[in-house]
């Protein structure tokens, strides 16, 4: 091979390149170098932007998952097998995750394994496996499991068809309690040591843990008609002060305060809120209204008590349908504050907890989109960030 | 069980012969398919040789009793008899997930290498053909993961998990030796009263 | 598992006397299915079967043997009580009928001659509180 001048003219651009990494100039390009190794990252450290994302990835349940998201710039920071129709819980102290899932020995067969697995939230490593005694197999609800305000206290609905809930104790990594709650379901927490279900005859039973060999279950009486207009079990709670808003079918939201025995107040109407007539019920199921609907169906934000709900306009029996708008509403007024159109019908709805806030919504092809919630406008997406995007919470909520 | 999108997103061909008619010989075959994979009924040759049955026929052109019988519901107005490899087959009312009819598997069949639940929960579904209203059992076939063959979103009076009877996100493999979630059935109970 | 001799006995009593579904000859018009017993299989025969036999082990079984517990106060006020009765929001007329199905068509030769009805009044007076 002869000297060309396009070969000289290379050598001397090395040339250049080595003499340029051995001096710190800003502004020139990285070199590339000789030896790369490899390592892991840990998370950078959360802001109110740090999106917990639920993948039920339906298809094939037992390869769910849960991704970090961060929400300013729209990137996956990392990810958590959740096998099964898994729960994700968030450590109110932000230390860790704890991920109620079940799994087989040998994948599709073999010993069944429920499990409460803890990951470290710095590094995403799997620090402990807790078996549990069961779990309810079943789509996903988000009160299919909950963690007292303390973080104590891990709480996993069970259900053999016998409902139960087991009670972990995340200091001693052991299963503590299985607090029967016969007739019910879920588990919203309240305070350091309680939790509700909600009953099949339209009631709340209410369990304070304080004493986890005594649990004393209290029973209110009905205050939704289960079998007419029915609550949905994603309603909106807040763990530390107990404020939760049952939302039913047909738009009507009561407000209540859990815990050792909850208050319930005189419901009212997302519809009339709106300044329309209230959803017609099942007695009228051609009737087409605004409703509630989709999967993780509304979101609460604290610092104004402001619920931001996902709305469709259907028939009766469409509660699952995604919805098409978000409503924010005034739970202190009972006043619609606006209507957002989402970029994609969606299952779920979160808002982030912060002054600066992001609105959360999802399509049925597995994009996130992160909104300006007074404009509504589309400020970042992923476009497939997964396959079946259930739920969504952010840090504080 | 589970999931949310109500699309038919894959149309099976309408068999040949998925008439209703041959629907009385089906449920002939669902009741004993259910009793022989009882094993504890399987045992009890005597039970089975005198078990009650079931109206041979729950479905037939009995027009003239309801002709003025109107569907119940959105669903079960544009419901069809036709093809129950469709979301929209009427049975499929309140049928939340993959349809063992498209993945292998029958209206009231498992797929092969699956397991039928003894549990289910029963619902209420309105057939086009005799405008009368059937009870229907939800049963899951188990013991492998989803089938994915058409997803659909049946929702005619489910209500919330916490109402287990009616509710159709719940795994029914309970008493399967497997609660993994392959896909649903709708096997006829009886007509509705 | 339940033993064997017992049921088979119970069994052949009952499908000798307690046609379920009010079937007919093959070629019968379909009848349909009482209240009681439409009420029973949308509420509890999911799980109980839709005969009253489900799986051993893990969910009561009912026919042929739920009788015995409507012979004593403390079995029929247990009945009155499980979540599925107690919370039902059934009318108290209707939910006495769905018991006395459960007592009377499933029960078998486990419910004693002479074992009373549940009422509407029973059924008021035992969940008056609870809902």
């Amino acid at each position: 091979m002869t000297d060309s001048p396009s070969r000289r003219r290379l050598v001397a651009l090395a040339a250049t390149l080595l003499v340029a990494s051995g001096q710190a100039g800003a502004a020139e390009p990285d070199p590339i170098p000789q030896t790369e190794q490899s390592d892991v990252l840990t998370l950078p450290p959360p802001g109110p932007h740090r999106l917990l994302v639920t993948d039920a990835v339906y298809n094939h349940a037992k390869d769910g998952r849960a991704y970090l998201v961060d929400g300013d710039s729209a990137r996956m920071l990392g990810m958590m097998p959740a096998a099964y129709n898994a729960n994700i819980v968030a450590d109110p102290k932000g230390g860790h995750y704890y991920v109620a899932e079940t799994i087989w020995t040998r994948g599709n067969r073999g010993t069944r394994q429920d499990l409460l697995s803890i990951y470290d939230a710095h590094t995403l490593a799997l620090s402990d496996e807790i078996s549990l005694p069961g779990r309810a197999l079943i789509t996903t609800k988000r009160q299919d499991a909950d963690i007292s305000a303390d973080g104590h206290w891990v709480y996993v609905y069970n259900m053999t068809p016998s409902n139960s809930v087991i009670m972990v104790d995340t200091i001693t990594k052991k299963v503590v309690a299985s607090v029967p709650v016969p007739g019910c379901g879920l588990a919203f927490a309240w305070g350091d040591h309680g939790f509700a279900s909600l009953c099949a005859n339209g009631a709340l039973a209410s369990v304070d843990v304080a004493d986890p060999a005594h649990p004393k279950l209290v029973r209110g009486k009905p205050f939704f008609a289960p079998e007419k207009d029915p609550v949905f079990e994603q309603s909106p709670t807040d763990r530390a002060t107990g404020r939760t808003f049952f939302i039913s079918y047909g738009g009507m939201v009561t407000p209540a305060t859990l815990g050792p025995t909850p208050t319930l107040e005189a419901p009212w109407s997302i519809n009339e809120a709106a300044k329309q007539a209230r959803a017609p019920g099942g007695d009228t199921p051609f009737a087409v209204a605004w409703r509630p609907g989709g999967w993780q169906i509304a979101a609460y934000r604290h610092s104004d008590a402001h619920l931001f709900v996902l709305m469709h306009e259907g028939q009766y029996w469409t509660h699952k349908a995604d919805g098409t708008e978000v409503w924010e509403l005034d739970t202190a007024t009972h006043a619609l504050v606006r209507r957002i159109r989402l970029p994609a019908p969606s299952d779920m709805v979160g808002i982030t907890q912060d002054a600066k806030p992001l609105l959360i919504s999802s399509s049925d092809s597995g994009a996130l989109f992160l909104l300006d919630p007074q404009s509504g406008a589309v400020l970042r997406q992923i476009r497939k960030l997964g396959d079946n995007l259930i739920f969504a919470s952010a840090p504080g909520e | 069980m589970p999931p949310t999108r109500p699309l038919q997103t894959r149309g099976g061909q309408a068999r040949a012969g998925r008439t209703i008619d041959r629907l009385s010989e089906r449920a002939t075959r669902l009741l004993a398919g259910r009793t022989s994979r009882r094993g504890l009924l399987a045992r009890l040759g005597a039970w089975s040789a005198m078990a009650p049955v079931l109206p041979i026929l729950p479905v037939r052109r009995a027009l003239a009793a309801d002709a003025a019988a109107r569907p119940p519901t959105p669903f079960a107005a544009a419901a069809q008899a036709g093809d129950d490899t469709k979301c929209n087959y009427w049975r499929y009312c309140a049928l939340d997930g993959y349809l063992c009819s498209a993945c292998g598997g029958g209206v009231h069949s498992c797929p092969p290498g699956t397991e039928a639940s003894p549990t289910s929960w029963i619902g209420t579904c309105f057939n086009p053909i005799d405008s009368r209203s059937y009870l229907v059992a939800y049963r899951d076939c188990c013991g492998q993961d989803a089938c994915g063959q058409m997803n659909c979103l049946g929702t005619d009076g489910d209500t919330p998990a916490y109402r287990p009877q009616s509710n159709n996100d719940i795994i029914w493999c309970y008493g399967a030796k497997s609660l993994m979630y392959n896909c649903s059935t709708a096997a006829i109970v009886g007509l509705a009263g | 598992m339940p033993g064997s001799a017992g049921l088979r006995r119970a069994a052949i009593l009952l499908a000798a006397t307690i046609p379920l579904c009010a079937a007919g000859a093959a070629d019968a018009e379909p009848q349909p299915i009482g209240a009681a017993q439409s009420a029973y299989l949308m509420r509890c025969g999911g799980c109980h079967g839709i005969e009253g036999v489900s799986v051993p082990g893990l969910i009561p079984t009912l026919r042929g043997r739920v009788g015995a517990l409507a012979g004593t106060a403390k079995g029929r006020d247990y009945m009155l009580h499980l979540p599925n009765v107690a919370m039902s929001r059934l009318d108290d007329a209707t939910l006495a009928s769905v018991l006395n199905f459960v007592v009377f068509g499933l029960g078998g030769a486990s419910t004693a001659p002479g074992t009373p009805p549940f009422t509407a009044h029973q059924v008021h007076a035992a969940l008056r509180d609870s809902r």
